[in-house]
C-alpha cells in the first residue's frame, strides 16, 4: 500500500484520548480529507513539541502520513489563534463534535462539514446569546451534507410555498404538510413534530431569532437527527444543567 | 519476546506494563531483577499491593483514596469546611497539600466530564457535589480541574451548580508560570495564556 502524505491541512482536533505509553490518538477534521485518525507520538511527554497544540477548537494546520489504518502526526502548527470558548460556548461546542463523531465517517472527504464546523465554532466564539441558533443552524447544514437535508421552504403535498401564519406537520420521512383544520393541534405522535410556518421559514433562512421559532426549530432537528443516532442518546446533553430553581432566563436549554 | 522465556516470566512481564511509563523494555527488566536479585522485595510487593487493593477504597466526603471512611483531611477538625477545592485525582490533593497553605476541604472528581468518551456527571459524583451544596456549609469552591477542554467544561459545569445554591465559585488561574520567561514559553501555552487574560 502507498503511503499517503499530506501536508499543512488545515484542521481541527475532535477528540482526543491517551495512546500507548505517551502518545496521543486524534480524531481530526480536516479540509480536504474529512475525518482522519492520527497517532501523535510522545503528545502527553511534558516537553513534546505539540505541547498546548493538540486541543479541540483550536485551528491548525497539520501534516500526516499513513500507509492505511491510523495515521502517524508530523508537524502541527497554530492556524490562527481563535478565541478561546468558554462556559456554555464549550459545552456547545462538545456537543457539535459529539455529533460529529457520530454521524460523520472516517476517510470521507466533504468540504461542506469542515465549513460548516468552521463556521458553528465562529458563532459560538461570540459567546451565549447566539449559541443556540448557532447549534441549529449546525444541525441543519449537517444534515444536509450528510444527505438527510431537510425539506424547509414548500408543502411537500401540495408543494406550495411555506405560508409563514400557518401551521405544518413536519413528517418525518417525507417534510411539512399543512395541518388539516389550521392551528387546530392533533394528537401528537411519533414521526411528527408541529410547528408554525414562520418556524420553518427562519430555519430555512438562517434567521432564528425569536424563541419560539428556537424551540421549534430544536423540536425539528431533533427529531431529524434522532433517526440517524438512534436509541443511543448523546452524551453531552447531559452537559446542559436544568436549572432547577435558578430564575430560567431561556425559554429552554440551549443545547440539544 | 524471546523464544526461550518461560510462560510465567512472559506474565509477568505483561503484567508490569499495567503501569503508567512502563513499556516492554523496562517491565523486562523488573521482572529479571526481581526474579534474579530480590525475591523478598518481590514478596513485598505483593504483600502491600495485596492489602492496598483490599482495604483502599473511597472516602464517603471527598471521594478521594482513603482506608478509612473519611479521610484524615476530611476529618480534620482544623480545617475550614466552608471552603471546598475541587479536584480532578487523589495526586492533585497531594501537590496542593504540600506546596500550598490552603487550609480548607477538598473534593475529588477522579475524571472530568468527557462526552464522547461517555464519562457524565454522575460518573465524576457531582450528584454526591449537588447535595454537599445544598447541605449548606459551603461559602467558596476553588475549582482547580485540569487547564484542559474537558476540565473547563467541568469547571463550568461546577460553577453553575454552586451558583444555585448561591456558592461562590472561582477558578485557579493558568498560564505563564511565575518567575519563566515568555521568551521560553511553548506557542500553545503563550497562546492560552493571552486568551485567557484577566482583568487587572
Ligand atoms: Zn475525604
Amino acid at each position: 500500500m502507498q503511503t499517503l502524505r499530506v501536508d499543512r491541512q488545515p484542521a481541527y482536533v475532535l477528540h482526543r484520548r491517551p495512546y500507548r505509553n505517551n502518545s496521543l490518538l486524534l480524531e481530526l477534521l480536516t479540509r480536504d480529507h474529512g475525518r482522519v485518525a492520527v497517532v501523535a507520538r510522545g503528545a502527553r511527554q511534558p516537553r513534546s513539541r505539540y505541547h498546548g497544540l493538540l486541543v479541540q477548537f483550536q485551528p491548525l494546520l497539520v501534516s500526516w502520513s499513513c500507509k492505511g489504518g491510523l495515521g502517524a502526526l508530523g508537524q502541527a502548527e497554530i492556524h490562527w489563534t481563535a478565541r478561546r470558548l468558554q462556559g456554555e460556548s464549550l459545552a456547545c461546542g462538545l456537543y457539535v463534535n459529539e455529533l460529529l463523531m457520530r454521524l460523520v465517517h472516517r476517510d470521507d472527504p466533504c468540504l461542506a462539514i469542515f465549513q460548516l464546523y468552521t463556521s458553528v465554532l465562529a458563532r459560538l466564539e461570540n459567546g451565549q446569546a447566539d449559541n443556540e441558533a448557532a447549534l441549529r443552524l449546525c444541525e441543519r447544514d449537517l444534515l444536509q451534507a450528510l444527505g438527510y437535508g431537510m425539506a424547509l421552504d414548500h408543502d411537500v403535498e401540495n408543494g406550495e410555498a411555506i405560508r409563514p401564519e400557518c401551521v405544518y406537520n413536519y413528517f418525518l420521512d417525507k417534510g411539512p404538510v399543512l395541518a388539516s383544520g389550521n392551528g387546530v393541534t392533533d394528537t401528537p405522535r411519533a414521526g411528527v413534530v408541529q410547528l408554525k410556518g414562520s418556524s420553518l421559514n427562519a430555519l430555512a433562512q438562517g434567521r432564528l431569532d425569536d424563541r419560539e421559532a428556537l424551540k421549534e426549530a430544536k423540536r425539528l432537528t431533533r427529531m431529524t437527527l434522532g433517526k440517524l443516532l438512534g436509541n443511543k442518546p448523546l452524551n453531552s446533553r447531559s452537559l446542559f444543567r436544568e436549572r432547577q430553581g435558578a430564575v430560567r432566563k431561556r425559554a429552554s436549554t440551549p443545547g440539544p | 519476546m524471546k523464544v526461550n522465556e518461560s510462560p510465567l516470566i512472559r506474565q509477568l512481564v505483561e503484567a508490569f506494563q499495567c503501569l503508567p511509563g512502563v513499556g516492554p523494555k523496562s517491565a523486562q527488566r523488573m521482572s529479571y531483577h526481581l526474579l534474579e536479585r530480590d525475591r523478598e522485595g518481590g514478596r513485598r510487593i505483593v504483600e502491600a499491593l495485596a492489602e492496598a487493593i483490599e482495604k483502599v477504597g473511597r472516602c464517603g466526603r471527598c471521594r478521594t483514596l482513603s482506608e478509612a471512611e473519611v479521610c484524615a483531611i476530611c476529618s480534620d477538625p482544623g480545617r475550614d469546611p466552608a471552603q471546598l477545592c475541587i479536584l480532578e485525582t487523589p495526586a492533585d490533593v497531594l501537590a496542593v497539600e504540600q506546596t500550598t497553605s490552603y487550609k480548607g476541604l477538598y473534593f475529588v472528581l477522579m475524571g472530568h466530564l468527557s462526552p464522547l468518551d461517555g464519562i457524565t456527571p454522575e460518573d465524576i459524583g457531582l450528584d454526591l457535589l449537588a447535595r454537599r451544596f445544598a447541605a449548606g456549609g459551603v461559602r467558596e469552591v476553588i475549582i482547580a480541574t485540569n487547564p484542559t477542554v474537558e476540565g473547563e467544561a467541568t469547571a463550568h459545569y461546577i460553577a453553575e451548580m454552586a451558583r444555585e445554591h448561591a456558592i461562590k465559585p472561582s477558578r485557579i488561574a493558568f498560564g505563564v508560570p511565575f518567575g519563566g520567561e515568555l521568551e521560553y514559553l511553548d506557542s500553545g501555552t503563550l497562546s492560552h495564556a493571552i486568551l485567557g487574560r484577566r482583568e487587572l
